[in-house]
């Protein structure tokens, strides 16, 4: 009645070692949505329950709880356990009726985050239902929460600050480029309306 | 703490970093991913451009760091103090002196030569990016080097402007082969790019790509035979040095619309000055 969930050994690829590859795998999928900025992963979930890209999802397991960390140090070649943190663990179940591929079953979607957030956790599970159309014979309907490079590229919200605040930064060189441009086109757009006249 | 590893990066980061840099140097004009690191900046602060330094730096190096061409930004100085701090590196405002320099929307006017390494900080890397915004399209695009989309908007602009409408990050064909994001330059540096003795890195940190010009690289900025490329500057000359030839940022001075144009490149004017050039309001050094 639900999607077979296999283990498996494989290592998953290591987003904060790796560029990001599109298509992304699942586990980078997830690397990305656990890293992603709270309110765009709400607001990318909240969008899949009013019908971009409809998810239809039950809670089936939520659970908080604590977790060691072990920090790799390069020049060292081995891990220290540092510390605990706090996870929420989210696992939806949701409905689906079948595809050209896959039976009528429950699916599921997976939210593993930092800290206390049950919001997170679910919203988390919610887009990555979302994200899995492709594998489970879905159609694209063009849903934001559906499109993988769009959630992936800007759910990091320290990139999106940082961009978003460089233009904080001097830009005079390119702006005194463009001033050049605009008067060059607006004389020129001037002679044109004057010879016209 | 007070201790970091040479140039901040631990040696394997560089190491992934340096093959970055070696294939994009072997393949002019590509775009390598690389896997950057978080840096103690944010990104769109030249992460990128940090990332590509520290790989390069050796303790001999002499580094020159600059925005807008002046050495005296916010951004230069911090990222400077920065390599001071981790790699105790030299510092200087010279460019003929300088082994490495970072810059961030210039290339300096002083003609580069062969030794020094000019590193680029980039924001986005993919000169088809707002033609198309898919990372997964623009890929394929280089792939197939399909780059018809840029020509129709260059020929879009020619029809509805009468000329390209692009000032800066004007895209140039490398070796005759991909078409490149020179960085925010504006278009007045491109002709600097190609047959450059120096090596020139492009570092984009958010964005996880580096891209390279190997010394005497051939570097076209796009252009069509009828509407041939123009570099472009203020209409002036710098009014504290003299210099005819050189790119110049325009400084209101008062509320009466009294303006002045300066180089923008700091160590450039400065240079001159000393050597007894004046401009219309400069005072001989
Ligand atoms: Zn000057």
């Amino acid at each position: 009645m639900i999607e077979a969930a296999t283990p498996s050994d494989t290592t998953p690829p290591d987003l904060t070692r790796e560029p990001m590859e599109l298509p992304a795998t699942r586990p980078l999928r997830l690397q990305a949505l656990t890293r992603g900025d709270e309110g765009f992963v709400l607001s990318m979930a909240y969008s899949t329950q009013r019908g971009y890209g409809r998810t239809h999802a039950f809670v089936g397991e939520l659970r908080i709880g604590m977790v060691a960390v072990e920090v790799e140090i390069p020049e060292l070649g081995f891990a220290v356990e540092i510390g605990e943190v706090e996870l929420t663990e989210c696992e939806t179940v949701n409905q689906f009726k079948g595809s050209k591929s896959e039976p009528p079953q429950f699916t599921r979607g997976y939210g593993l985050v930092f800290g206390q957030s049950e919001r997170k956790a679910i919203a988390m599970s919610l887009v990555d239902r979302a994200l899995r159309w492709e594998e489970l014979g879905e159609d694209f309907t063009g849903a934001p929460a559906q499109d993988e490079e769009f959630v992936l590229m800007h759910c990091d919200n320290i990139q999106a600050t940082g961009f978003l605040e460089h233009i904080k930064l001097p830009h005079y060189v390119d702006f005194q480029a463009e001033l050049e441009l605009v008067r060059r086109l607006r004389s020129e757009a001037q002679a044109m309306q004057e010879a016209a006249e | 703490m007070t201790d970091y590893n040479f140039a901040y990066l631990d040696e394997q980061t560089k190491r992934m970093i340096r093959r970055a840099i070696l294939k994009g140097i072997a393949v002019p004009g590509y775009q390598v991913p690389f896997a950057s690191r978080e840096m103690p900046m944010p990104y769109g602060w030249g992460t990128g451009g940090v990332q590509v330094t520290a790989a390069c730096l050796v303790p001999e190096d002499k580094l020159k760091v600059i925005d807008q061409g002046a050495d005296d930004t916010t951004n230069a100085v911090s990222i400077r103090r920065f390599f001071q701090r981790t790699a105790n590196v030299a510092v200087t405002e010279a460019t003929e002196e300088a082994t490495v320099i970072q810059t961030r929307h210039r290339i300096p006017e002083t003609p580069l030569t062969e030794g020094q390494i000019l590193v680029y900080q980039v924001p986005i890397p993919e000169p088809l990016r707002f033609l198309e915004p898919r990372e997964t399209e623009t890929r394929k695009m280089h792939e197939l080097e399909e780059y018809g989309l840029m020509h129709v908007k260059l020929y879009e602009d020619i029809a509805r402007h009468g000329q390209i409408a692009t000032s800066y990050a004007y895209p140039v064909k490398v070796e005759g082969r991909y078409v490149m994001d020179p960085s925010p330059i504006p278009k007045f540096d491109n002709p600097k790019l190609g047959q450059n003795p120096a090596i020139q890195l492009f570092g984009a940190g958010r964005e996880q790509r580096i891209y390279a010009l190997p010394p005497y690289t051939e570097v076209v900025s796009l252009d069509f035979d009828d509407h041939p490329f123009q570099p472009s500057k203020a209409a002036h000359d710098c009014d504290l040095c003299g210099a005819k030839d050189s790119y110049l940022d325009e400084v209101i001075t008062d509320d009466a619309g009294g303006r002045m144009f300066v180089c923008s490149d700091t160590d450039f004017c400065a240079g001159r000055r000393a050597k007894g050039h004046t401009g219309r309001l400069g005072e001989a050094a």
